[in-house]
């Protein structure tokens, strides 16, 4: 239905996008398509594309593209693959996740139930948000995510604004952490050393943004030693996951809910170390936000990393010990450079 | 000899209307397996669609395979179509797949009805899919019972018809 662009990533995207939004993705210079962060379509108004040097207008034959009322209904046709009825929580929750984990941000009119939204109607925006996996852009952190010995995985929380990395970071902890030391991957041929130390990831993907699960296998590479619940509740998952697959290690994106706190105490009460996500700029940020605050007085988390730009987008500002307040790191870095990243998955 | 060879065109003279006759009463029972058949497949794709949450492509297809027939065939085509992407929604592509260009649609009751359905499927949550099923169900179980009534009514006439005038041209012939 697409053509070909040797982009094993945008031809993840291509299906779900109208036929002239791809045609003016395709006629983007090639960096700019190469360092596509988001394509973003607004009913009546022009699309637009969100690259790491900044936002541009996509163009067809010269003329920006207006998302019409036929092309914005084609555009949410193959984003929900005309079943709208298979995402009714997803809808309400605000999101689809395609194939490759890519993740498509919907917004329109709230259809409540109560309080609770119950679903959404009349979508206006659209934001498909280009997942990416960077191989290797965990390392420069590696060695904060464990105690001094070496031994103890930490509960390590990794704070930043929206976009700027958090997830890329924790699927690369989490690929790092299963894999163990010196093996190279567990997708297809068996690990290099199957003895070599490595440590059981659960991974509570409620978001599925993390493995990308698709019919039950992850899209991203995670590592010998992954096991994903997929779709679940934070606070469940975690619980599932403890008392099912006995983790050393369990991962898991964007925390901040009520009953996430909880579950994070109890997991570390079961010995086991915890490595999440949260949207705050830094500690002092997170504190204000309730369910945090109640997972950092009681110990949650022993470590924050702390993203930004200030060397660029991927940039650690701090990484903190969050017992004592000490920065651990003198100051920021860049988690990769140019060819450090090992590239794109696939 | 003569008369062998009449005799032989009399035969192959009835015979050939009764066949014709036949045809015409089996097409009345045809049209009323073939929309059973539809009834199948739409309650089929009733349970994919609220219980299981099938995407509506597979849900289609199986929804094919539970009944099989011209519907199995319809409704592969149109999840085709549908998962292709290029073709539209679920209406268009149901729409070719039963082959009916704009100006045929509303022929035949049957395809008017599933057109209406293609129009609203995979657009709503599974509530109001459910309800937009079981009109058109509805619209299909009306739709079988004036089969019913024309297959009871005709069958037995078409039948008979087809011997009766191969006869009478025999008669005249001779």
């Amino acid at each position: 239905m697409s053509a070909k662009v040797r982009d094993p990533v945008l031809d993840e995207i291509f299906p779900a996008l109208p036929p002239r939004v791809r045609e003016a993705v395709l006629a983007l210079p090639s960096a700019d398509r190469q360092s596509l962060l988001e394509i973003r379509l607004r009913r009546g108004r022009a699309a637009m594309a969100v690259t790491a040097e900044g936002d541009l207008y996509l163009r067809c034959a010269g003329q920006p593209v207006i998302c019409t009322e036929n092309e914005w209904e084609a555009a949410v046709r193959l984003v929900t693959q005309s079943s709208i009825y298979a995402l009714e929580r997803e809808l309400a929750a605000g999101f689809v996740t395609l194939a490759g984990g890519h993740r498509v941000g919907l917004v329109g009119r709230a259809v409540l139930e109560g309080e609770r939204v119950r679903g959404q109607s009349e979508l206006s925006s659209m934001n498909y948000r280009i997942a990416r996996q960077m191989i290797g852009i965990a390392d420069r952190v590696m060695p904060y995510v464990f105690s001094a010995d070496g031994t103890r995985v930490m509960n390590v929380l990794i704070l930043s604004g929206p976009g700027l990395g958090k997830t890329t970071l924790l699927r690369d902890i989490a690929r790092q952490l299963s894999t163990g030391s010196g093996a190279e991957s567990s997708m297809g041929a068996a690990p290099a050393a199957a003895s070599m130390a490595g440590f059981k990831v659960g991974i509570v993907d409620e978001r599925s943004e993390i493995a990308a699960c698709s019919q039950g296998v992850p899209q991203n590479e995670l590592g010998p030693r992954a096991d994903v619940i997929d779709g679940c509740p934070k606070a469940v998952g975690i619980m599932i996951m403890i008392r099912t697959m006995s983790p050393d290690v369990v991962i898991t994106d964007e925390v901040g809910r009520a009953d996430d706190a909880d579950a994070l105490e109890e997991a570390s009460r079961c010995g086991v170390s915890v490595i999440a996500t949260a949207h705050a700029l830094d500690p002092e940020d997170a504190m204000r936000r309730p369910a945090i605050r109640d997972a950092l007085a009681r110990g949650a988390f022993d470590r924050a990393i702390v993203l930004g730009r200030s060397l660029g987008l991927g940039t650690c500002e701090r990484i903190v010990d969050l017992r004592s307040g000490r920065d651990l790191a003198a100051r920021p870095f860049r988690l990769a450079s140019g060819g450090e990243t090992g590239g794109v998955r696939r | 000899m003569t008369v062998a060879l009449r005799l032989a065109g009399a035969v192959l003279t009835v015979g050939a209307s009764g066949l014709l006759g036949l045809m015409v009463a089996e097409s009345y029972r045809a049209r009323e397996r073939e929309l059973a058949a539809w009834i199948t497949a739409l309650t089929s794709l009733q349970t994919e669609i609220s219980f299981g949450h099938t995407r509506l492509g597979q849900a289609m297809r199986r929804a094919g395979s539970a009944s099989g027939g011209t519907p199995a065939r319809i409704l592969a085509r149109a999840a085709e179509l549908l998962e292709q992407g290029d073709s539209g929604g679920a209406g268009e592509c149901l729409a070719a797949a039963l082959g009916l260009g704009r100006a045929e649609r509303g022929r035949r009751d049957e395809a008017d009805a599933l057109l209406a359905l293609g129009q609203r499927l995979g657009a709503s949550d599974a509530a109001d899919q459910a309800r937009h099923i079981g009109l058109a169900v509805g619209r299909l179980e009306g739709c079988r019972a004036r089969a019913a009534d024309a297959a009871s009514r005709d069958c037995r006439v078409w039948s008979s018809i087809g011997f009766l005038l191969g006869g009478m041209i025999t008669i005249a012939l001779l």
